[in-house]
């Protein structure tokens, strides 16, 4: 077996079962717990939970106004790379024919040309970011391990990616299978680390507007 | 028989003159890419060589590389290699049998011991003594080793002879291995496809001829000049796959239109061959050109590879079961771990007898 | 004409002067020098209308010859003295195809060799010939 032959067969089978039970486990875990009450009178005005918690999830997508000043960078750095990993992920031809194969839904995809562009921005984004962590004071003194771990396994299928669709490096399969190896690595740690946020932001949000909302606070 | 005759006087007694060198040396040329100017040079290699003898060997295969061998489109200009090489034993392709072939085959290996080469097509079995195949009682695997010992270098030709191929297709029942497993250090090219390009073949044999050494390999021992870049590089399809235009089937609008066959399980991008550029039939089409997708046959394992019409990004082999239990061992454990939280929270309650929360 | 197809056009045109420029360059070389220089357009990866547009603008000038051993090929010089076109034919199908800038394309030339054994093939007709011409003159 060479090395894209396993990259495709055994390693992705392996990669993608831990992906699914560790979110699994994780996210039954956490939505299994018995639910919050909060047995006060909701205040005044206050909307009902569902749209609590719509506003939660999407309000919290434009920062407050105090933030906006000093972390514009930080911002629209972070929108670049997340819209940008999303363009990659879900918009480039091989990868929609990936996505096929595990669920049978296919959609249209943008030319090899546009989505290589946008993985190079997303790239130069990542990058950013990562200088970004490293010298501000406050983020530094906060990152853990973790970060940095979830940082370089986001960093590396993007890098692999484009190095594989220009033919920069290699041959071309051994970068496809380095790509293929890349995001094995990915999914592994995706469920163990804050790669999880992808999935949990949607619940954190949403359960911190029903709540501050149900006390009146504005969001 | 032993060939000392040089191929100039050969060809001056056939009555042609030096100028079929040089042409035949500039389509070599052409065809292995060489730099400017070697054309001449391969002209008067050739022009003084030897007349090269050749012991082809068949085990497990099809004939079909003898098929396209021999089928070389041009009646003139590429079979002149014909003119080049002593064809001293070949079971298919001769015309005694029996004792006197094998007897043909000893003889020139004798006559040319340390200069023959010898071309095999086919892989060789091991399992059982190698009993899976025998020609004249003897099973390939002695025969080739019997053959190699006095050989010049050994020219795989073919995926079965390079890789193994469809013989050595999973589950390998005759135990099936390529050529290089058994070649014991001599020089080995690979010139593998199912069947290989003609124009491969009789290429790199000249080069042999002319310059005495083997060209340019890759990591599979494959010439460089005719595996040097995938089907994709130079697929005339390319500017589709580049925009995204794919036929979604063989029926569709976009086969009609000629788009990208990717989607179809084109496996041109992993494939190192010259079928896009040399094609097949003396230039008149290759498989892509016809509507179909490339099978990726010069590269190991292609018959193993998930199948001819599996996209190469997708996954290989099945997934559904692996993940269908990750997914119900994934949920128990979470219900398992709320429940150990609960209970937890219980616990906790009950003994300081107020809600944390 | 879409889009494309201008784009297409404009690629098109791009190779061929490519091309050009690398004649002019060797071309100069020549003059200078003396010393031929090929190309081989089978390496070039060329339309069928990259060619044509190709043979429109180097043209044919002075001479222009057939060869015909192991199969038919084409000399002829272009409209630019010391650029010649070289191609081989096989079963119709262009297999060579070259561009010599040299005074006179190799293949044209007779090799030494050659020359050596016609010459004793000539002497060999010739001595036949007298002999021939000897004895009808004797009878
Ligand atoms: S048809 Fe195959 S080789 Fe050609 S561009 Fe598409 S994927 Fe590449």
């Amino acid at each position: 077996m060479d090395l894209l032959a396993f990259a495709r067969g055994p390693a992705l089978t392996f990669a993608l079962a831990v992906f699914v039970l560790g979110s699994l486990w994780r996210l039954i875990g956490i939505l299994a717990l018995p639910p919050w009450r909060d047995l006060s009178p909701a205040r005044e005005g206050a909307p009902p939970d569902w749209l609590a918690a719509l506003q939660g999830i999407f309000g919290k997508m434009i920062p407050h106004k105090t933030f906006l000043k000093g972390g514009m960078f930080a911002i629209v750095n972070g929108y670049v790379f997340h819209i940008g990993l999303a363009i990659c992920v879900f918009a480039f031809a091989p990868h929609i024919l990936f996505l096929k194969s595990l669920f049978g839904l296919s959609w249209p995809g943008l030319p090899n040309g546009l989505v290589f562009a946008v993985g190079a921005l997303t790239a130069g984004s990542l990058l950013a970011a990562l200088a970004y962590r490293l010298t501000s004071p406050v983020l530094k003194l906060i990152s853990r391990g973790d970060d940095y771990v979830s940082w370089l396994l986001t960093f590396l299928p993007v890098i692999t990616g484009l190095a594989a669709a220009s033919h920069i490096g290699a041959r071309y399969e051994t970068l496809l299978a380095l790509h293929v190896l890349s995001i094995c690595a990915f999914l592994i740690w995706f469920p163990f680390g804050k790669l999880m946020h992808a999935v949990l932001f949607v619940f954190s949000r949403g359960a911190t507007g029903i709540r501050f909302r149900h006390r009146g606070a504005q969001l | 028989m032993k060939h000392d005759e040089t191929l100039d006087a050969l060809i001056e007694r056939r009555g042609v003159s030096r100028r079929a060198f040089l042409k035949y040396a500039s389509y070599v040329a052409t065809l292995m890419a060489l730099p400017p100017g070697s054309a001449a040079a391969l002209a008067e290699g050739l022009a003084k060589a030897k007349r090269q003898s050749v012991i082809w060997l068949s085990f497990q295969e099809c004939t079909g590389c003898t098929e396209s061998i021999t089928r070389s489109s041009s009646p003139t200009l590429e079979n002149l290699i014909f003119n080049f090489i002593s064809l001293d034993y070949h079971h298919t392709l001769m015309a005694v049998s029996g004792e006197a072939a094998e007897r043909a085959r000893v003889e020139a290996m004798q006559a040319n011991k340390g200069k023959y080469i010898v071309v095999v097509d086919g892989a060789v079995p091991t399992k059982d003594g190698g009993v899976y195949s025998t020609i004249a009682g003897v099973s390939n695997l002695q025969m080739l080793e019997e053959t190699l010992r006095d050989a010049y270098a050994v020219v795989a030709v073919g995926t079965c002879a390079a890789f193994g191929g469809i013989p050595k297709a999973d589950p390998n029942p005759t135990g099936a291995v390529a050529i290089s497993e058994l070649s014991g250090g001599k020089p080995l090219i690979n010139i593998p496809g199912c069947p290989p390009i003609p124009e491969a073949m009789t290429g790199v044999l000249s080069y042999v001829l002319s310059f005495g050494k083997l060209p340019e390999l890759d990591h599979f021992g494959r010439p460089k000049a005719f595996y040097g870049e995938t089907i994709h590089d130079r697929c005339y399809r390319r500017p589709f796959y580049e925009r995204g235009l794919f036929a979604d089937g063989f029926d569709d609008e976009g086969a009609r239109q000629g788009y990208c066959l990717y989607k179809l399980g084109c496996k041109g991008p992993t494939t190192y061959n010259a079928c896009a550029t040399l094609k097949w039939n003396g230039g008149v089409s290759f498989p892509i050109q016809s509507g179909h997708g490339c099978l990726g046959c010069s590269e190991p394992d292609f018959w193993d590879r998930g199948g001819f019409y599996r996209p190469l990004p997708t996954p290989l082999g099945a997934m559904g079961p692996a993940l269908a239990g990750a997914a119900i061992a994934g949920a128990a454990l979470g219900i398992g771990a709320a429940v150990a939280a609960r209970s937890h929270r219980n616990g906790a309650s009950a003994t300081t007898g107020k809600d944390k929360e | 004409m879409t889009s494309a197809c201008l784009a297409q056009q404009a690629q098109n045109d791009a190779m061929v002067d490519a091309l050009l420029r690398e004649i002019l360059v060797g071309l100069k070389h020549f003059a200078a020098t003396g010393d031929s220089v090929s190309i081989d357009l089978g390496g070039l990866p060329m339309s069928g209308r990259d060619r044509a547009a190709l043979d429109v603008f180097l043209d044919a000038g002075e001479v222009r010859a057939t060869i015909e051993t192991v199969g038919r090929s084409e000399v002829w010089e272009t409209r630019f003295s010391g650029v010649w076109r070289v191609r081989h034919f096989a079963d119709d199908q262009i297999a060579v195809d070259l561009i010599e800038i040299a005074a006179c394309p190799k293949i044209l030339s007779a090799d030494q060799r050659d020359a050596q054994g016609s010459a004793r093939r000539l002497e060999e007709a010739l001595d036949e010939k007298i002999a021939k011409t000897e004895i009808s003159h004797e009878t």
